[in-house]
């Protein structure tokens, strides 16, 4: 018996037929991740050291202080993480699960906060909620007292309000992929509809639930746009790192010390959230496909919440439409007068959208394919692991650091006369580095749900590594993919702090576009354009959900 | 699909290189000057200056700028740095990437008198030149004022009175240099070791130190905030937006900056680096600065009794301090130590 299992192991375990073709393309990503992240960032940690080593040893107090806005950074981020996914679940179980009216379309509704820069969505905060805010003043008309968003709730209420549907999206891809004979047969057991969730489903898509969670947690651990605008007392570390970075009255050791400690810290963070979804692997191999529940009560229940956590969701927006076509708004309830000059000002400098969407569509599919075969070089090289951890170190590393650092590193390279740092090829290779974790992140919810025992049927069919990916691994991922595509698309087209370092004559996008206008006090003009990227990516989506519609519907 | 959009990239990757080889006369400016005044830079220039395009890039913020011109060191993109005043611009020039060029006589003398002293105009070695005047004070959003029931600050002193607790926002000193100007004028206003005790009672008012500059504004223009500690040309701007704000010279002291501009080392073409330093100190282009509302730094460009004359401006100040680099340099330990206490303990 024994003897037999060794033997089964022997010749299953790994592909028959010879040269893994798939090694040549994991060499290629991993060189690009190389020369354009590694290269750059150890330059400048080594060129910062040597300046360090030359002056005094570490304060105490220097690293006390980053002890201190560690433990700001983690509390903000763990906060917003659970508060996101505690509305995240219930909206994705009743948008999946109860037949809702409107059905996906609160999911397209709640995605807007995605679409929208963060430095817009911050501001907006400020509009609904800030001292002089309508939100405000509505709620100390009924006799609430004040509170002050400069700060700890502030960060949060504004964290979650653009986060939230990085999670929904994940967990509603989760959803989706239950297989409905799993459901079917804990209801036919007796499980009521909240039983057949807590016991069946959402243990089946504790990945979904573990990724979303770890996007949201690491996008608010790395950002910088509200903590920027709202922070107000409250220091991060990624701020930190920026201002200090930046400018040259800043305190040089901060950004090398703390890069350090964060890299240290990501690296933690990831052997965790690995562990966790080690533990968590549940594998199924049958065609699935959603099944929904006629529960009239709680649909009409479900719908209520559903309106009221949209309504609360897309408020700050409601505040940036009328920003957008007013003039001045200050301690008023609304602005001084309306215009639709902001949105004319916006289409005559139309540069800006042409070139955001240049830059979406090039950066696209070369950031999903490196995404796509780091997520299968981690399955396929167990020494090659680590690397995960490289992968994403751009969640928390600022852009204007990563921007920088490209240029100081390849801004003076020539390849056959070619000027790499003079062309919009160095944006497009910034950006593609900066947002690619986010599509590795959501792919390997994915892949971690893939069938091994597929994957090793394949293989003992005589099948090589490269036809198994092929054939086997990539049909499975497909709505992963999918769902990793628009998260990517969208994190490229609002990308800011690289931009802004990198961009050359003539390639002033969006992002660049809204914060010039809006860190002026041109608000309204910033915010039309704004108005005009939600718009622009909406239909993009919807004309994307169009092209991947027969993957069943709901 | 995979095809297509590896067609596209193909097609992308093309079009890149042809738009890095189709370049004309161009010229690069960095600057983080005003969007309207930028427009209005360009056009003019490229109108005197036919077949020339000017490209202005504004990397979000001073501090950020120079850090990617020192980034882009060995291989200059811009030609020009723009915006910013002395100060960066000495650090600029210690970090060599600035190179001088000789104007010979453009009708501004190198020093011009103001207040009680002599108001340089250019750096000795000519690597950088003034071509705006400010200075550093008070805003107040007046609404924001009226509302709270508050009366508006004359002075620094002012701002230690207890009524404008958490009221006051300020720029953080340690990354911004409007922050740190102005506590430059207060330690020239009140001496090296009394204006610790300023601080502590502005300190205990102060609701925010922003890590943005520009945020300052933004905060006091909507009411957030009612009380701001910046310079004065932006409050004239955003006055001229229509927002309810006014700017206050500090009767303890109003210290004079400047905006600057030099040619990047390296400059990929300097000859019309030169000319376009000419235009912008030239009579025609500080006048029409004057509408954005930059005090030209050209002396009889506007009638004396124009509101941004730096005449007018001079006449409303009580106290007008000169910057002081030597007393700069020594107080920057102090004023390290003294903030970070300050923005850290929060």
């Amino acid at each position: 018996m024994a003897l037999e299992v060794e033997v089964k192991k022997q010749v299953y375990e790994t592909p028959r037929t010879g040269f893994n073709w798939l090694i040549p393309i994991y060499v290629v990503a991993t060189a690009f991740v190389v020369l354009f992240l590694v290269v750059p960032l150890g330059k400048v940690i080594l060129e910062t050291l040597g300046l360090i080593a030359g002056s005094e040893s570490l304060p105490v107090d220097l690293l006390q202080y980053m002890m201190r806005i560690t433990w700001n950074s983690v509390r903000l981020a763990l906060l917003t993480t659970f508060v996101s996914l505690a509305v995240a679940i219930p909206v994705a179980i009743a948008v999946n699960k109860l037949r809702v009216p409107l059905g996906m379309g609160w999911t397209v509704l709640l995605t807007v906060p995605l679409i929208t820069p963060p430095f817009i969505s911050s501001f907006a905060t400020i509009l609904l909620l800030g001292r002089t805010g309508i939100l405000t003043r509505f709620l100390n008309m009924l006799g609430v007292p004040s509170f002050s968003i400069y700060g700890l709730p502030g960060l949060v209420i504004t964290q979650v309000l653009h986060l939230m549907p990085y999670s929904l999206l994940v967990i509603v891809a989760g959803l989706q992929s239950v297989p409905a004979h799993l459901e079917e047969a804990a209801h036919s057991l007796g499980e009521s509809f909240w039983g057949t969730m807590g016991k069946v489903v959402l243990p089946y898509i504790l990945p979904h639930i573990l990724m979303g969670g770890t996007l949201v947690f690491l996008t608010s651990l790395g950002d910088i746009g509200a903590p920027l605008l709202v922070g107000g007392n409250y220091r991060v570390l990624p701020v930190e790192i920026y201002s200090n970075f930046v400018s040259f009255l800043g305190d040089d050791r901060i950004p090398v010390v703390f890069s350090a400690w964060i890299i240290l810290m990501a690296c933690l963070m990831m052997l965790v959230v690995n562990r966790l979804l080690k533990r968590t692997e549940l594998k199924h191999s049958f065609r699935t496909r959603a099944i929904t529940y006629d529960l009239p009560g709680l649909r009409r229940a479900a719908t209520v919440f559903l309106a009221l956590v949209t309504i609360l969701f897309l408020l700050p927006y409601a505040t940036i439409v009328v920003s957008s076509f007013g003039t001045v708004w200050t301690t008023k309830w609304l602005p001084n007068a309306f215009t639709l000059d902001n949105y004319k000002t916006a289409f005559t400098d139309s540069v800006a959208i042409r070139n955001s969407l240049i830059l979406m569509a090039g950066a696209m599919p070369f950031t999903l394919f490196l995404s796509i075969t780091f997520g299968q070089m981690n399955r396929d090289v167990p020494y090659m692991r680590w690397f995960d951890f490289i992968t994403m170190l751009p969640f928390i590393i600022p852009g204007v650091v990563i921007g920088l650092s490209i240029t100081r590193a390849w801004g003076a390279v020539k390849i056959g006369g070619f000027d790499l740092g003079g062309t919009v090829l160095v944006l497009l290779i910034a950006i593609s580095i900066r947002r690619m974790p986010h599509a590795i992140r959501v792919l390997s919810a994915g892949f971690a749900r893939i069938d091994k025992s597929l994957e090793e049927a394949s293989w003992s069919l005589g099948a090589s590594r490269s036809k198994t990916f092929k054939d086997v691994i990539l049909p499975q991922l497909k709505p992963t993919i999918v769902a990793s595509g628009v998260i990517l698309s969208i994190k490229l087209i609002t990308e800011l702090g690289a931009s802004l370092i990198l961009y050359p004559p003539g390639w002033r996008t969006i992002p660049i576009y809204i914060y010039y206008y809006v860190s002026e006090g041109q608000i309204a003009r910033g915010s039309a354009m704004g108005i005009l990227l939600i718009v622009i990516i909406a239909v993009g989506n919807g004309i994307a959900n169009r092209l991947t519609k027969d993957r069943g519907g709901i | 699909m995979k095809r297509i959009s590896v067609a596209l990239l193909v097609v992308l990757l093309m079009s890149t290189l042809l738009t890095a080889v189709a370049a004309a006369e161009e010229l690069v400016v960095y600057s983080t000057i005003f969007a309207g005044y930028a427009e209005r830079m360009v056009q003019e220039f490229e109108a005197r200056n036919p077949g020339v395009t000017v490209h202005v890039i504004n990397p979000g913020g001073t501090e950020a700028m120079i850090a990617r011109l020192i980034a882009e060191r060995d291989n200059p993109r811009a030609d020009i740095m723009h915006s910013g005043g002395s100060t960066e611009y000495a650090f600029a020039k210690s970090q060599g990437i600035l190179q001088p060029v000789d104007l010979g006589d453009i009708g501004i003398p190198a020093e011009i008198p103001l207040g009680s002293g002599m108001l340089p105009t250019r750096d000795p070695e000519n690597y950088y030149f003034s071509w705006a005047v400010l200075f550093s004070g008070i805003m107040v959003n007046t609404e924001r004022l009226a509302e709270l029931n508050l009366p508006a600050p004359t002075s620094y002193k002012d701002l230690t009175n207890p009524i404008y607790k958490g009221q006051i926002v300020s720029p953080n000193p340690l990354l911004s240099s409007t922050a740190m100007n102005n506590v430059l004028a207060t330690i020239q206003a009140y001496g090296p070791d009394e204006v610790w005790e300023l601080w502590d009672g502005i300190n205990a008012n102060i609701g925010l130190y922003s890590d943005s500059t520009s945020n300052t504004y933004n905060l006091v223009n909507r009411g957030e905030f009612a009380i701001g500690i910046v310079n004065n040309r932006p409050v004239f701007e955003y006055q001229m937006q229509g927002w309810p704000v006014e700017f206050i010279f500090p009767r303890d002291g109003a210290m004079v900056q400047d905006n600057a501009v030099g040619v990047v080392n390296g400059a990929k073409n300097p000859e019309l680096a030169k000319k376009f330093i000419e235009f912008l100190l030239g009579e025609d282009m500080q006048r029409i600065g004057a509408e954005y509302p930059y005090t030209p730094i050209r002396p009889g460009v506007l009638d004396a009794d124009n509101f941004v004359a730096l005449e007018n401006m001079a006449k409303q100040i009580d106290v007008l301090l000169l910057p002081d680099p030597e007393q700069a340099e020594a107080s920057r330990g102090i004023i390290q130590e003294k903030f970070e206490g300050y923005i850290r303990q929060r």
